[in-house]
This record gives C-alpha cells, structure tokens and sequence, in this order.
C-alpha cells in the first residue's frame, strides 16, 4: 500500500492550514513527517524509531490543537523545522540521565 | 578570507541537509545548499557526520518510511481531542552522545523563540463534527491490577519499565538485564479510538475501537504469546524464527510465522484472520489451518474452521477510518456505530428498520450526517438525534 506524495505548494498548504482545513493537516504530515522524523532520530538518538515516530504525529496534533499555523508568518518548512528541531531539544534536554 | 555564518543561516542550512536526505529539496535550495557546503568545512563535515549517523540508524530505511501504515492517522485523532500539553520526556542513554549533541547544538540553539510565542494560551480545539462526544481514554491495567490512562503525551516509570505514550500510541523499554517477570497486562482501547502499541520485539499491534489486548513487557521462554481479549487488531510481527509469535483469542490460536494480518474478534464465538503477508497456522480446537496471503481464515461455532478469499477494503478499511457495510442488518450497524464513533445509537420500537439492511460505507472523518443522509436515501429510514445526543433510526 506504497503512497505517491503529490507535493504541494507551501504557501498554498499555509494558507489552508490557517483556514482551519484537516485535510490540509493531513497533506502537510504527509509530506513532511519523514523528513522531521530524520531530524528525531538524530537529535534524540536513543529513544528508539517507535518513539521517534510517535513525536512527529504529536507534533501535528500540537501544532493543530494549539492553532499555532495561525502565528507563522515565515516559510512552512522553517516554521515545522526549527519548531520541532526546538521540541527535540527540549526533549533531549529534560531527559534524565542514565549511564 | 572566510566568511562567518550567522546563526540563523546556520539553521537554514542544517534544514536543507535534512530536505535533501529526506529528498525534498528544492533545486534552487539544493544549489545554494552545495555552494554553502563547498565554502564552509564545518558545515561540510556536520553534513557528512549527519548521513553518516542516518546511515548507521537501522530502523532509518526512508523507503519503509514512506509507507501510510507505518504511521499513525492523524486526522482520527485531531477532531475530538482539546488540546493537553504535557511535556514529553525522552528517555536518553548517550550511546552516541557526539553526533546528537553537535546537532542539537548548531541546530536550535536560537531555533524557536519566534514561532513559539509563549504569551499566547492555546485555544481549545474545535470539534468539526459537533455531534460526536470527547472519546474516553485508552487504559493499561497493570498485572498488579494498577489501571493507568494513557492521555496527553507522557513517560510514566513503573519499576524496570518505562513507558511512553502519545494519544494513538504506546511504546516501552524495559532496563536491560532487569528481571522482569512475564505478568500481563491489558490495553484496554474505548469506542470511536485506535491505539498502537510496539511489544518488547518490535511487533507492531494497531487496535480498532473497543479492543482488548493482553502482552507481557518482556517475551521469556520459548514463544511469544499475546491474547487479543476482544475485539480488532492489525498485527506486524517481528520476525524471530527462535521464538515463535502466538496470540490466543478466545476461540482460536494463531501461530505466526513472521507476517502482517488482520485479526476480528468482535462478534462473539467468530474469528477472522486476514492474511497480508507471510504465513500464519490458525488452531481451533482440534482443526488447524495454514492460510495464504490474501486468503481468510474464519472460525464460527456453526462452521467451524474454514479459509475464504476476503476483501482488503472491507477487512482493512476501519486503518483508515473506514468501514464498509454489505447488506449489514440495521441493529449490526448501530453496534457499529456505536464502537467506531461513541454514540449511541438505537432503533425505535416499532421501526421497520429493525428488519432492514444496509450497504455502503462509513467514513469516521466525515461528519456522521453525511452518513445518516446516505442510510436515508438508499433505504428511506428517518434519523434523529435526541437531546442526550442518542442517534435514533424511525
């Protein structure tokens, strides 16, 4: 059940996500959930695929339930990138540590 | 004389490697990314070490990752849900403490205090489908007896384990070498939810609605064996040829032999495995049955055991929210309806619908009206929601 991603155009998908459209959601995870999902597994590298995955689709959610598409006045790939680069900081950081 | 990168160019340009390792980057992006490459060493070298710490991630294979079931759904669990920020807490043990450091260091380190704006309370989501209530959570009843929900995004310790949950998934580790004893526990999925869940082995399990799956936290002795208590499960299991996969349902066992399938326990007493890949043995009672890919083995009290082709829409739908009816009794579909979506649904004594049947489909994503207007046109039966929300057929 391999899925072509039919990319789509940044602004358009903004523009759409700031309307409040879910399917636009849906597109934007689509196409852009492997591409956050790499930049999990190198900043938490330890917390396994699974987790990795897990943290991107709690991103979107966040990102939806909290409307925060509604404040991005900058490209979508730099709002989802240092947003969630942040988050696995954060993450990363608040993690305790096991030797 | 080089010149020096700001901050924020650093940024951009850690993004463009990660655009261009996942393959999505724009050619004009992937221009400026290969000339600032060529002029900068530092970022060249972090964009080498970078592939190079992707390359050694097993689980990384960017082809498996394209996959849609792999991942969760997320438009099935962003309607019903306000919003719950609990900081997630990951689990860390610095086995390779460089690479990730060097990342997080260059990558964020003033990455976010423009987006983020703190001032800003988030607002509570908005149901698009007004009609339907807030699911109930998803429940872990620990062998001790313990029950822990598992909503908002958190890491819970429970002696040697740690478990991670989202609100469509577990994950857990147990601490190596720790001894822990083989109890079961119980995920407990509620109506109009989906849940996944990843074993001690990698198996991945997705429940459907109203399902119940019993598994230890570590796979001792010679098998692994799970019970699906009830209900719905896709199941992807982790090939080990040493220790055989088994899961037990109240009517039937199932041996794996390193496979994808659907497994339906809904309707009491009948079992039906569909298979997708690989090869699975299906024991009930005396008889067993070895099923093929795209065949299905079903078990009823009046048939016994028996394989049949079956229909991936129909068997696999409810993974993407859907669900298909073919001349489906009323009274099956508002159990239906009652499992996938939270309401209540009845019959009104008297109604001719309680002997009338359906066929279509549903689509948990649409707006269940859309599927009530549907129900009306093909078969005329009048619908109505009461005012404790109860969806009544007339």
């Amino acid at each position: 059940m391999k899925r072509k991603v039919v990319p789509q155009n940044d602004k358009q998908l903004l523009r759409r996500l700031k309307a409040g459209d879910a399917d636009a959601l849906n597109d934007v995870y689509k196409q852009y959930r492997t591409w956050l999902l790499l930049v999990a597994a190198t900043s938490m590298p330890d917390i396994g695929p699974a987790a990795a995955k897990a943290a991107v689709e709690q991103f979107f959610i966040d990102c939806w339930n909290h409307n925060l598409f509604n404040n991005v006045n900058v490209p979508l790939r730099t709002f989802l990138f240092a947003s969630f680069a942040e988050r696995c900081k954060k993450q990363r950081a608040a993690a305790p540590f096991v030797s | 004389m080089k010149t020096q990168l700001t901050q924020q160019q650093k940024e951009y340009i850690w993004q463009l490697m990660y655009e261009k390792i996942a393959g999505i980057i724009r050619p004009k992006d992937l221009r400026y990314l290969e000339a600032q490459l060529s002029r900068d060493e530092d970022m060249r070298e972090a964009f080498n070490a970078l592939q190079y710490a992707l390359s050694e991630e097993e689980n990384m294979d960017l082809e498996r990752l394209q996959h849609d079931e792999d991942w969760g759904d997320l438009l099935g669990v962003i309607k019903p849900h306000p919003a719950t920020r609990t900081p997630f807490l990951a689990r860390t043990r610095f086995e390779k403490p460089a690479i990730a450091a060097m990342i997080a260091g260059l990558l964020v380190s003033s990455a976010g205090y423009y987006y983020f704006s703190q001032r800003n309370a988030p607002p509570p989501a908005t149901p698009a489908d007004a009609s339907l209530p807030a699911a109930q959570a998803v429940t872990l009843q620990l062998a001790d007896n313990r029950s822990i929900a598992l909503s908002g995004q958190q890491q819970t310790t429970i002696g040697k384990v740690q478990l991670y949950h989202t609100e469509q998934a577990l994950t857990f580790s147990v601490q190596e070498n720790a001894a822990v004893h083989g109890g079961q526990h119980i995920l407990s999925v509620p109506n109009a939810r989906n849940y996944k869940v990843t074993l001690a082995d990698s198996t991945e399990i997705w429940l459907n609605a109203a399902s119940r799956l019993q598994f230890p936290f570590r796979f001792n002795g010679n098998s692994r064996e799970i019970t699906l208590l009830s209900g719905e499960a896709y199941v992807k299991v982790a090939a080990n040829a040493s220790q055989p996969f088994i899961i037990h349902t109240p009517h039937s066992t199932v041996q794996v032999l390193g496979t994808e399938f659907n497994i339906n326990a809904y309707d009491p007493g009948v079992v039906k495995l569909a298979l997708v890949k690989g090869a699975v043995r299906v024991q009930s009672g005396a008889a067993n049955l070895v099923v093929k890919p795209g065949m299905e083995a079903v078990c009823t009290p009046e048939k016994g055991l028996y394989a049949q082709p079956f229909d991936a829409r129909e068997a696999l739908g409810w993974r993407t929210g859907k669900h298909f009816f073919e001349h489906t009794p009323m009274p099956e579909i508002c159990t239906i309806l009652t499992r996938m979506l939270g309401i209540a649904a009845v019959i009104d004594s008297g109604s001719s619908a309680s002997t009338r049947h359906f066929s279509g489909m549903i689509d948990k994503h649409k707006p269940v009206r859309e599927f009530m207007e549907d129900v009306k046109n093909t078969t005329g039966i009048d619908y109505y929601f009461d005012q404790q929300g109860v969806l009544h057929f007339r």
